[in-house]
């Protein structure tokens, strides 16, 4: 029972190293979707299984389980787990829950500024913003919908591969790839063994990107020029740059090779292995949810028996000050039987 | 890969003329735009998506000729939206889109790439794919 805790863990784990097997083994539309789920999925569960545990160190102290109504001693099954792992676990589930709020908040915020940001821009029809600035930058702003383009972007690329570019960000509007990224990213803050996956959903979603603007253009090379054109422009700044991000964060020249090759076949046995990863994470958390529950009313019947014993009667009994309301409850569970 | 052309999403002709007016910053006769967007464009829908953007109150227009000469409205000078610009994309580069709810065309560059990105623009032909992308091999 202690040891299918582990599951979960051990599948954000694996999850976490096959991330880019995974993603290069599978279609971009595949992967983002499929590796996004997966990584919520088994963070949810790593959470739960943290929780439970966590729950369990809180159980057994005296005060609490007379508060619940249950007899410490009674979580039988779950005596196995050393109290100070249990206490370990149920910090990590609070600092793990703290830090997916936290990046929750800030996901919220950077939306609602750079959303504002956008609106102040002048207007153009069709989704499309352009703004006056030299330095060559273009980027989607999912909460409002719109592509923002520099002119020093639309100045940098010749006709055809403007058309690219528009095609690249639009695709990400209308695939809603900022959804799939979100999510990973979200999963990855609330359990840090998935930061790989999220790296890859963040990956895959700009191949399947230049894949549909390749297909709008009829021709991967123009689309691969114009990623080339723009990223060696936007890396040589008229003013300092700021902070860099790292160089793993969007690997251009995998997009490059992608577009320049033929896609890769569909493998189902890929697909399968997230698919596995995900459910079996979250077949152990559910399992052990529902046990942890029922040990919980036994433990509250066996308590309930003990009081009910030592008034000597029952159905009448005077239950003890420390435990009326608790007495109260499993009185009524008693008698029921 | 041999993809098939799928043709413009809808909106992308709009989009395309929009961008290539941002690009040329002068006014542009319908002629002129359609010489610039390349391809099998009609004469007719290009003058009607011009109008069409004049009528949303995206570009604007003058007489020119016998014909019109559109522009971008706004003009890229504007102070003000150019401060908003610079305000977005200090979010971006400077550390401030921690949670990367934007979604960037470009990142940084390795040197590497660097000198895959240039040989590529230089002959525009394929380029020797010396990484394991995308083949099943180990990474």
């Amino acid at each position: 029972m202690i040891l299918l805790g582990l599951v979960p863990i051990l599948c954000s784990g694996l999850l976490g190293l096959a991330a880019g097997p995974l993603r290069r083994r599978l279609s971009p539309s595949v992967a983002a979707p499929l590796l996004a789920l997966a990584a919520l999925a088994t963070s949810l569960a790593t959470g739960i299984v943290l929780c439970l545990a966590g729950f369990l160190a809180l159980a057994r102290n005296p005060l609490v389980a007379a508060l619940g109504g249950w007899s410490g001693a009674g979580l039988r099954p779950w005596r196995l787990l050393p109290a100070t792992w249990a206490t370990l676990a149920g910090v990590a589930a609070a600092v793990l829950l703290v830090s997916a709020l936290g990046f929750l908040a800030q996901v919220t915020c950077d939306l609602v500024r750079a959303s504002r940001a956008c609106g102040r821009l002048d207007g153009a029809a069709h989704r499309l913003r352009i703004s006056p600035d030299e330095y060559p930058a273009a980027f989607t702003v999912p909460l409002r919908g719109t592509i923002v383009v520099s002119a020093g972007m639309l100045r940098l690329l010749p006709a055809d591969e403007r058309r690219a570019l528009l095609a690249h960000e639009d695709a990400h509007l209308r695939r809603f790839h900022a959804g799939y990224v979100m999510a990973a990213a979200l999963a990855a803050a609330a359990n840090p063994l998935l930061r790989p996956v999220a790296r890859q959903v963040r990956l895959a979603v700009e191949l399947w990107a230049d894949q549909l603007a390749a297909r709008e253009v009829g021709d991967g090379r123009v689309v691969a020029r114009a990623l080339a054109r723009a990223s060696l422009g936007a890396n040589r700044p008229p003013q300092a740059s700021g902070v860099r991000l790292a160089a793993a964060d969007t690997d251009v020249s995998t997009r490059v090779r992608a577009l320049l090759s033929c896609a890769p076949r569909f493998r189902p046995w890929a697909a399968a292995a997230a698919v596995a990863l995900a459910l079996a994470s979250g077949a152990v958390a559910l399992r052990l949810t529902v046990d942890l529950h029922d040990q919980v009313e036994i433990a509250q019947a066996d308590s309930a028996r003990v009081l009910a014993h030592q008034s000597g009667d029952l159905r009448g009994y005077a239950p003890r000050p420390a435990t009326a309301e608790a007495g109260r409850w499993t009185s009524l569970r008693v008698t029921a039987r | 890969m041999p993809p098939r052309p799928r043709g413009r999403q809808r909106g992308g002709l709009e989009r395309e003329i929009l961008a290539c007016l941002a690009a040329e910053a002068r006014p542009m006769s319908p002629g002129e735009v359609r010489a610039e967007l390349g391809g099998q464009l009609a004469y007719t829908t290009v003058m009607t998506t011009l109008s069409r953007l004049h009528a949303k109150g995206a570009v604007s227009r003058a007489q020119a000729g016998r014909g019109f000469a559109y522009e971008l409205r706004g003009g890229p000078a504007d102070a003000q939206a150019s401060m908003t610009a610079r305000r977005m994309l200090t979010l971006l580069q400077g550390g401030g889109d921690r949670a990367g709810v934007l979604s960037r065309f470009v990142a940084d560059l390795s040197p590497e790439d660097e000198q895959l990105l240039s040989d590529l623009l230089a002959d525009g032909g394929p380029v020797p794919g010396h990484g394991s992308e995308p083949g099943p091999g180990p990474a």
